[in-house]
């Protein structure tokens, strides 16, 4: 599983690049992607990497790992935020193409649904990230602090 | 054609309904004065970050209560302008809440700190202290002037008074809210302020929708709107009725901004917000670092209920704009609800409306005898109608008086006499003044106030009495808690950081409440005496602030929050490397924009051939004498400089000036990071207090640097 993690996402990268660069015209036929479309790619395709290098020694290392994990959680939901604001630019052109319940696609995504998206992530984000210093203070051993308390 | 009722925005109501509405609002607003008085509280906890006792989703609603004006003022204004462009805030405004949620809100909290200048100065020093509240301090108070503005503008437009005698109503409310109980009594105000904006704004907007569209849920409806949108544009375009020199296609991307500034504004503006001192405040209400993260996601969560309705609101607007333009009717034919939102000074023709043509009338009956004298009057309603009369051809405002004086002569009560005589004086001559001799309207005559979709939507669409005063209360409270919120924020912040920069020491509970309630009078005062005697632009304001935040306040927060190793000096220097770059981009590209392309050329996007004809034309400039080079010089200038969100010729990498901020945080990061790695470590008292912040030792374990 790691290897296909880490695999997919240089991939990913390579493909990005190669799109930016012009090289890969006739494999993919996607449209140009532009700067934000590239930088989407190469971010996904990093966290793809990075969850296959690290993500198998921080769930072999519970306890020693817990604020690593607190850190990750913290980046992957900043990453995504980015995502959704460098996207909603990137593909507005290509999304507009289509039409659904009267709203070009991409204008859609840029009035609402961007935004649904991020109240989303915003609970789920609140929720693990909750859980992930829960679990740092129960393998640390340490006292809840003083907020925690009441 | 005269008004005996007053109010711009609720003229043409009968006596009975205007003043009913009159005092529905009054009373709604002493409502909101009432419950900050419940608020009231001598605890200094109270006054500088609302208690403590708050729970996640009033907590939530309360920091939604901070984006109420904007949603209801700007932001539709925003849309129905730029179309697509005008969606950057709507993004930007959730974006910025969760790094606020993921970044800084939980490690503040934790860290046992009620302030930002108190956490910097916990991790590098009084000195960080003290510079970061003067930031803090000049950011908010940029933010302050922009929300005064506006507030006054509307108040004064509401209830037909001179700007002065606005702002003292609004000093005054503004007291009543914020001495009694600081940030306490703010967020309460607040909390009622957004429920009310979003009520009246999707309630409305439900009831127009269901109208016009069969569907009454706004933020599914206006899809049919945006169907037909696109073929009436082209159908305008085919008959010549555009203006292509202000016509921007609704559906239209990157008109306004390109792509890569549409990013990087949005980046600036999440910044600004994720750094801004009243909203980090503001997370301290509640106690533990948990329900900081859920009042964040909560707030998220309310300000998406409102944010998606407003491009429904100018979707529509638009829609039915372009409606009448294709029908072609006569001037004095033009749609009731038209009719209705000239009245309200909302909708002009040519520059101008009836709610002008009533003011004037007004100003002859309280008698003003020439039109110098109604330059005067229409002065004394505030620089942006004075801007408003002063557009207008010499011509038209004699027409104005001349058709004043007919009012005042012979009055008459209904809307289509009215509408009718000020069309055949007024917009006649125009539509002549605008070179439009057919006498009806192209897409050009026709212009919305910006500011007032919401406020006019209820009046113009025909809507009940108590609608109206609804929306009118909303708008007022959201402007009423946004000013009190900041002015609570750095009345706290100069009570509370400054004993403790300057003095070294906490204020004790009374004397931290009197400095703080001492301070906001002062502040109150001041800030409603500069938007009354000093013209402001209020986006450069805001702008400027937003920047000023996000430079200042940002780096130094991700530094002492999640950079254990970062120093004072490192600090020091990230700080002056990000202001430095920002103020030197805004004010280079803005200001000395010449100058500032000739220095940095090779850095500007625009490509060799714009420096081969900028170049061709400094030759012009330089061997020109007299007027010639002066006009030669403004032509370089105006080739050079751009505006606030797209740049000219003078700019680095195609970066937008309201953008510098994108540009002014890698650079502080990068200083600072550099300086820190060169001198010594900090101690062990930072690394305590660096896990006390992430939750990962206790906070009694906490050993100050400064303060208490």
């Amino acid at each position: 599983m790691r290897a296909i993690e880490i695999g997919l996402g240089v991939l990913i990268m390579v493909a990005a690049v190669a799109l930016a660069a012009g090289v890969a015209d006739s494999l993919l036929p996607l449209p140009p992607l532009g700067f934000g479309g590239t930088l989407t790619l190469i971010a996904m395709g990093a966290g793809l990497v990075s969850h296959g290098l690290i993500g198998h020694r921080v769930r072999q290392d519970v306890v020693n790992t817990a604020p690593l994990r607190v850190l990750g959680r913290t980046v992957s939901t900043l990453i995504l935020t980015v995502m959704i604001v460098v996207a909603v630019p990137s593909l507005v052109a290509p999304l507009n193409l289509t039409q659904v319940a009267g709203f070009p696609l991409g204008f859609y995504v840029a009035a609402q649904g961007a935004l649904l998206a991020l109240a989303i992530l915003a609970f789920r984000a609140a929720q693990q990230l909750d859980a992930s210093e829960a679990e740092v203070i129960e393998h640390t051993g340490l006292p809840p602090t003083r907020r925690e308390e009441h | 054609m005269a008004v005996a009722t007053p109010g711009i925005l609720i003229g043409g109501l009968d006596p009975g309904n205007a003043v009913f509405v009159a005092a529905l609002t009054g009373a709604i607003l002493l409502v909101m004065a009432a419950l900050a008085l419940m608020a009231h509280s001598d605890r200094a906890q109270n006054h500088l970050n609302a208690g403590e006792d708050q729970s996640p989703i009033a907590n939530g609603l309360a920091i939604a209560g901070l984006f109420a004006l904007p949603a209801t003022v700007l932001l539709p204004g925003l849309v129905y302008q730029n179309g697509f462009d005008g969606l950057i805030p709507l993004i930007g405004i959730p974006a910025g809440l969760i790094v606020l949620m993921g970044l800084v809100g939980p490690a503040l909290s934790r860290a046992g700190v009620a302030t930002l200048p108190e956490l910097i100065g916990l991790r590098f020093g009084r000195l960080g202290r003290t510079v970061t509240l003067l930031i803090a301090v000049l950011s908010t108070l940029g933010l302050l002037l922009g929300t005064m503005s506006a507030g006054i503008s509307l108040a004064a437009r509401i209830f037909d008074r001179p700007v002065a005698e606005a702002a003292l109503v609004m000093v005054a409310l503004l007291l009543l809210i914020i001495l009694p109980g600081g940030l306490r009594s703010t967020v309460r105000i607040g909390m009622l302020g957004f429920v009310l904006s979003a009520a009246t704004v999707i309630g409305g907007l439900a009831i127009v929708s269901f109208w016009l569209l069969g569907n009454p849920i706004p933020q599914l409806a206006y899809g049919a709107a945006l169907k037909e949108i696109a073929p009436a544009e082209i159908s305008l375009i085919e008959a010549g009725l555009v203006d292509f020199g202000v016509f921007k296609p609704f559906l239209r991307e990157f008109l306004t901004v390109d792509s890569l500034n549409w990013m990087l504004l949005t980046f600036a503006l999440m910044a600004g917000i994720a750094a801004l001192p009243p909203l980090v405040h503001a997370t301290r209400a509640v106690r533990r670092p948990s329900d900081v993260r859920r009042g964040l996601a909560w707030a998220l969560t309310f300000c998406v209920l409102l944010l998606t309705a407003i491009p429904g609101l100018a979707a529509i607007a638009r829609l039915e704009v372009y409606k009448v333009v294709a029908a072609q009717p006569d001037l004095s034919d033009l749609p009731t609800w038209m009719q209705r939102a000239s009245e309200s000074d909302a909708l002009r023709v040519h520059g101008a409306s009836l709610g002008m043509a009533d003011d004037a009338a007004r100003a002859v009956m309280s008698g003003v005898s020439d039109p110098g004298g109604l330059t005067a009057a229409m002065s004394a309603r505030g620089y942006a109608q004075e801007q408003v009369w002063q557009r207008l051809d010499p011509v038209v405002q004699e027409a104005v008086f001349a058709a004043a004086l007919d009012d005042a002569a012979a009055p008459s009560r209904s809307l289509d006499a009215r509408w009718r005589i000020f069309a055949q004086r007024v917009l006649t001559a125009a539509a002549q003044s605008a070179g439009n001799p057919t006498g009806k309207p192209d897409l050009a005559a026709i212009s919305l106030d910006l500011q007032t979709l919401v406020v006019a939507l209820p009046h113009a669409a025909g809507m009940a009495p108590a609608v109206i005063a609804l929306t009118l209360a909303a708008v007022l409270g959201a402007a009423l808690a946004l000013a009190a919120a900041l002015i609570s924020s750095i009345a706290g912040m100069l009570a509370h950081d400054g004993a403790g920069a300057v003095g070294g020491a906490a204020l004790a509970d009374r004397d931290h409440v009197t400095a703080t309630r001492v301070f906001s009078v002062g502040l109150t005062v001041l800030a409603a005496a500069a938007v009354v005697f000093v013209p402001m632009p209020p986006d450069v304001v805001v702008v400027a602030s937003l920047t000023l935040a996000a430079a200042g306040l940002m780096p130094a927060l991700l530094l002492a929050i999640w950079w254990p190793r970062a120093t004072a000096w490192g600090w020091a220097a990230g700080l002056a490397a990000g202001l430095g770059i920002g103020a030197y981009y805004l004010i280079g590209t803005a200001l000395f924009s010449v100058t500032f392309y000739e220095q940095w050329f090779a850095l500007s996007n625009a490509g060799p051939e714009a420096w081969t004809d900028f170049e061709e034309a400094k030759a012009l400039w330089l061997a020109a004498e007299g007027d010639d080079r002066a006009a030669a010089y403004a032509d370089l200038a105006a080739r050079t400089s751009g505006g606030l969100w797209s740049p000219g010729l003078a700019n680095w990498f195609g970066v937008a000036p309201a953008a510098a901020a994108v540009l002014a945080i890698p650079v502080a990061l990068f200083a600072a990071i550099l300086v820190s790695l060169l001198t010594p470590k900090p101690g062990p008292v930072t690394e305590g207090l660096f896990q006390s912040m992430h939750g990962w030792r206790p906070a009694d374990g906490l050993n100050r640097r400064d303060g208490p």
